[in-house]
């Protein structure tokens, strides 16, 4: 069995421990492995670039040290933003051989051999590839608007996932196990993330445009693959029916508690009491079997 | 133009790392501002900002509200034509911002990035209630997002009794980057 470093991030410890537990229940249950380094700190989340750039490119490069130093050759970091930090940080060092001796120096480690580092998505997609009948067809009710948001999918020119303004990796991996995915306006939209903090009245209209665009495409829920998109769409949704008098009531799923779902993780190992909008009535409320629409 | 700040830039150790991407491709296509989620919220259209440091004018660019607005989402940066990283230039005049103290006032979101330093420094991930406590007596803004806050604990997603433990290996770096700057390197 192939093994993986796992770099879950603050966000998948903390408030989305829900991705987290159904990633590793999905990853046990599709027999790949997950090695998680138990050391790793913070990737920066983009925060400490704006303070001090080294920094901001010494603290990823630091944490796929640790992987490198625990020999795996791939790490797997499922919240798009410290995906966004390593992938920037390699390809920041890949332009500029000074800049990459003094980090070298700096995290006291070489960084000829670099650690691939890779999201859930392309990990599953790699894994999967040959894999027969991986379908269920206890979700046939389900239309899923696939969300994919910024940081996974640009720059393209430094993360090099998908397609930056028609992703398809999530929808691929989400029809594999028999769940029907729309294509509709707002995949790539932004959801104003962190500025929620300073402004989040902004971001309220920046989240209904993207409920409506869902609402818009027939979607009865989504499917995310960041902790931030998830809490602007989940968490504020209430509020955004509040403000705009709409009555949006949209589950939104993490993608891996939707794929754990269709491989016979059971209901408890999805972490869906943790969500604001209820999704248990959609997924759970559904009777095995039901036909198709 | 030579100003104050734009000798500061050049002279910053800090900024040696911070490949820029020169601006002096753009042609004023906008497509940078036409995709711009955060637009409305900004004093400063991205066209503009990085016409202004096309021309070396960074003083109205580094007393911007605009660059604090950013959230770095990168359409800018992915739609255009000309390839100017725009996205990592208002990421230098952040930088160039905060360390010059030309920071606009009023910036909440610059004392919510010294906030998740401060936090990042104790405990070396981010940890809910340091951050949201520190956050909260900077800005001396309790109220903001209570209800979400509630909602959040009353489903368990936010945990204030348990805090992350060891922030050492990330302390050492931080000491040894601001070695580093501090040599000039």
């Amino acid at each position: 069995m192939k093994r993986y470093a796992y770099y879950p991030g603050c966000s998948l410890e903390k408030m989305a421990q829900e991705y987290d537990v159904s990633f590793r229940n999905l990853c046990d249950r599709l027999d790949i492995g997950l090695e998680e380094m138990h050391e790793w700190f913070c990737c920066g989340a983009g925060m400490v670039g704006n303070i001090s750039p080294l920094l901001g490119l010494a603290v990823p490069l630091k944490n796929l040290a640790l992987a490198h130093q625990r020999g795996l050759a791939q790490l797997v970091s499922p919240c798009a933003a410290c995906y966004n930090q390593f992938k920037r940080a390699q390809h920041e060092v890949a332009a500029d051989a000074k800049l990459r001796a003094d980090l070298e120096q700096i995290i006291e480690y070489p960084l000829e051999h670099s650690v691939e580092v890779l999201h859930p998505l392309e990990m599953l997609e790699r894994e999967l590839d040959g894999r027969p009948n991986l379908a269920h067809e206890g979700v046939s009710h389900l239309r899923v608007a696939c969300y994919y948001g910024c940081l996974l999918t640009r720059p393209p020119k430094v993360v090099t996932f998908d397609n930056c303004e028609d992703p398809q990796s999530m929808d691929r991996l989400l029809r594999r196990v028999g769940i029907e995915t729309l294509d509709w306006s707002h995949k790539t939209a932004c959801c104003g993330a962190f500025y929620a903090m300073v402004n989040p009245a902004k971001v309220l209209e920046l989240a209904r445009a993207i409920l409506e665009g869902a609402a818009q495409s027939g979607a009865n829920a989504f499917a995310v693959a960041c902790p931030v998109c998830h809490l602007n769409l989940d968490a504020r949704q209430p509020e955004v029916n509040q403000t705009y008098g709409t009555n949006f009531n949209l589950p939104v799923f993490y993608f891996s508690q939707l794929m754990a779902f269709t491989q016979g993780v059971p209901a408890e190992g999805l972490g869906l009491w943790r969500h604001v909008v209820d999704p248990q009535p959609l997924l759970l409320g559904a009777p095995v079997g039901a036909s198709p629409r | 133009m030579e100003t104050p700040v734009t000798a500061a830039w050049k002279e910053s150790p800090a900024l040696a790392h911070l490949k820029v991407v020169s601006p002096e491709a753009c042609f004023q296509c906008n497509r940078c501002t036409a995709g711009c989620p955060l637009l409305t919220a900004m004093d400063l259209t991205p066209a503009r900002m990085v016409h202004h440091l096309l021309l070396g004018e960074w003083e109205p660019v580094l007393r911007s509200k605009a660059i604090w607005v950013c959230v770095h989402c990168e359409t800018c940066t992915a739609r255009c034509p000309q390839e100017v990283d725009i996205s990592k230039l208002l990421q230098a005049a952040r930088v160039i911002a905060w360390r010059s103290g030309t920071v606009a006032p009023d910036q909440a979101i610059a004392t919510y990035f010294a906030s998740f330093l401060e936090n990042l420094y104790l405990y070396g991930r981010s940890a809910e209630l340091p951050l949201t406590l520190i956050c909260k007596l900077k800005s001396e803004n309790y109220f903001q997002d209570f209800t979400l806050g509630l909602r959040l604990i009353a489903r368990g997603r936010l945990n204030f009794f348990s805090l992350p433990r060891g922030g050492s290996v990330y302390r050492r770096l931080y000491d040894r980057v601001r070695q580093k700057e501090a040599a000039g390197a």
